[in-house]
């Protein structure tokens, strides 16, 4: 695991991802999204 | 970390009172729901402790706990159940058995015949005037259909108000494909850069950018057109969704339409198959019945719950601001990293769209360029285009959207722009067009 500039464990940084375009939407499947069990108290390191 | 401007406050924001609120217990009776307002700056947290209750169709999970912000909702216990519950300051609290979840499932069950009878589900669309539980009755279908087989129906939003998985002022398409977060007045999370507790959204998102409907008709159906239109070729190659069919939204009826002009436009650019009016008497169903190909689409009336709230203007811009924060800086479940980055007047070309409020629009084109300055662009929520910086206001109009910008400050003088991006990165050199809502810290 990682740590911050302060010696503290650092959260999973994590950003919106930009809107896919209509094609791209047009083509997506649901089934790529990945989501996790994981509770917001665990850390997370990168 | 520290740099990133409102992310500090904005944790700092909750949790401090957690420990002088004592929990209570209420107990709902099967059949009757719990209806809580929470007000500005107040907010909530339940449990469920037995029983099962659900939120807009949506099912609590046992000993887990719900945090709520400002919003109304209403609990309904499908089972006799236990909620724990503290809260600093509800504004209301009452019970009632007095609901229309009984006709709710009864029209869940016909759409539910549909979906199991035919490859192309039922496209329903929901009208009725201002807060008559329109968008919560969109909800619970949602909910419903993924209660029993795993179906993905396309939410469908057509009120620029309303901020279903994005900012104000769009419209948007959202294969519900798991469960809703019900703590969410957005629905719940759209895509981020990485996994998420929740299955997120992944929504098509098409900008009007202005509050209201009636400053641009012209470009408000223009950008259903454009919507309607992507769905229908996601339909033709997604068996799952189009058999799932499409749930829409719609804005007040008042503000859309004055002779229903609007919803037959509408009807026929999703292939409507069936009406539901959210209303206290027959007269918007009857007149509907005249105007529309009744041959090939059922109308039906559903009676308004008696726990709507008829919230005003001042909550809905509090759920718009919420819902732009939440765009750039996620919430205390997950926080996001926006960014932040200089820029010159010159890297930048914004488009506007015109306006009936703008006296000097042209009426003959919906985009108009945008001086770059301060008083045109400070603390205003940008939609970022697909289209070239150099593109035609025409190309620009017609381009998806990339996501959102929010301009956090601009300088006359040394003509620099600090701007905030959710996405980290170099500014895309792409077209932006600026919309009606301005967000600071
Ligand atoms: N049974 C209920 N108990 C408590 N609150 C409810 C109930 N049903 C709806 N509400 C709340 O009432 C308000 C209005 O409902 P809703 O937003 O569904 O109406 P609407 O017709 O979509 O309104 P608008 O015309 O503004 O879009 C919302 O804040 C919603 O959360
Ligand atoms: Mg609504």
């Amino acid at each position: 695991g990682s740590s911050g500039a302060n010696g503290a464990a650092v959260k999973n940084i994590q950003s919106r991802n930009w809107y896919l375009d209509d094609v791209q939407w047009q083509q997506f499947k649901d089934e790529e999204i990945v989501s996790t069990t994981r509770s917001e108290n665990d850390v997370v390191t990168l | 970390m520290a740099s990133l401007p409102g992310l500090t406050d904005y944790l700092a924001a909750p949790n401090i009172e957690e420990s002088s609120n004592k929990p209570q217990i209420v107990s709902v009776p099967a059949g009757s729901e719990w209806r809580v307002q929470i007000p500005q700056g107040s907010k909530l947290t339940i449990k469920q402790l037995s029983g099962i209750a659900e939120i807009f169709g949506t099912e609590l999970s046992l000993d887990v706990p719900y945090l709520f912000g400002p919003t109304n909702l209403a609990i309904y216990a499908v089972e006799d159940s236990e909620i724990e519950w503290i809260s600093p300051e509800l504004t209301s609290q009452s019970m009632s058995d007095d609901t229309n979840m009984k006709y709710i499932y009864n029209v869940h069950f016909a759409l539910e015949k549909l979906r199991v009878s035919s490859f192309d589900g039922p496209r329903v669309l929901i009208v009725g005037e201002s807060c008559t539980g329109k968008t919560s009755l969109a909800k619970i279908l949602c909910a419903y259909a993924l209660k029993i087989k795993s179906y993905q129906p396309l939410m469908v939003n057509l009120d620029p108000q309303e901020c279903i998985y994005s900012p104000p002022g769009c419209l948007t398409a959202t294969p519900i494909s798991d469960l809703l977060d019900v703590s969410y007045n957005t629905w719940g999370q759209s895509m981020t850069s990485g996994a998420t507790k929740l299955h997120s959204k992944q929504p098509l998102v098409k900008n009007f950018g202005l509050e209201h409907i009636s400053e641009n008709r012209g470009l408000y159906m223009n950008t259903v057109q454009s919507l309607a239109d992507t769905i229908h070729s996601r339909l033709a190659s997604d068996a799952i969704v189009r058999r799932s069919g499409l749930i829409i939204d719609t804005p007040a009826l008042e503000q859309l339409d004055g002779d229903l002009t609007k919803i037959k436009e509408i009807v026929s650019l999703f292939k409507v198959n069936a009406i539901i009016v959210c209303g206290h008497d027959d007269s918007i169903a009857m007149k509907l019945n005249e105007v529309l190909p009744v041959e090939s689409l059922t109308i039906v009336r559903l009676p308004t719950s008696s726990g709507i709230v008829k919230t005003d203007d001042v909550f809905k811009r509090a759920l718009q601001t919420s819902a732009i924060r939440e765009y750039f800086y996620g919430d205390s479940k997950m926080v996001l990293s926006p960014y932040t980055i200089g820029a010159d007047f010159d890297m930048l070309t914004v488009w506007q769209p015109t306006s009936t409020l703008n006296t000097n629009s042209p009426t003959n084109q919906n985009l108009i360029p945008v001086d770059i300055n301060a008083s045109n662009l400070q603390h205003a929520m940008v939609a970022i285009s697909y289209a070239p910086r150099k593109a035609s206001g025409d190309i620009v109009s017609n381009s998806p959207i990339l996501g959102f910008a929010l301009i956090m400050e601009v300088n006359d003088t040394k003509k620099r722009l600090r701007i905030l991006l959710p996405v980290p990165g170099r500014l895309p050199e792409f077209a932006m067009v600026l919309t009606s809502y301005r967000y600071l810290e």
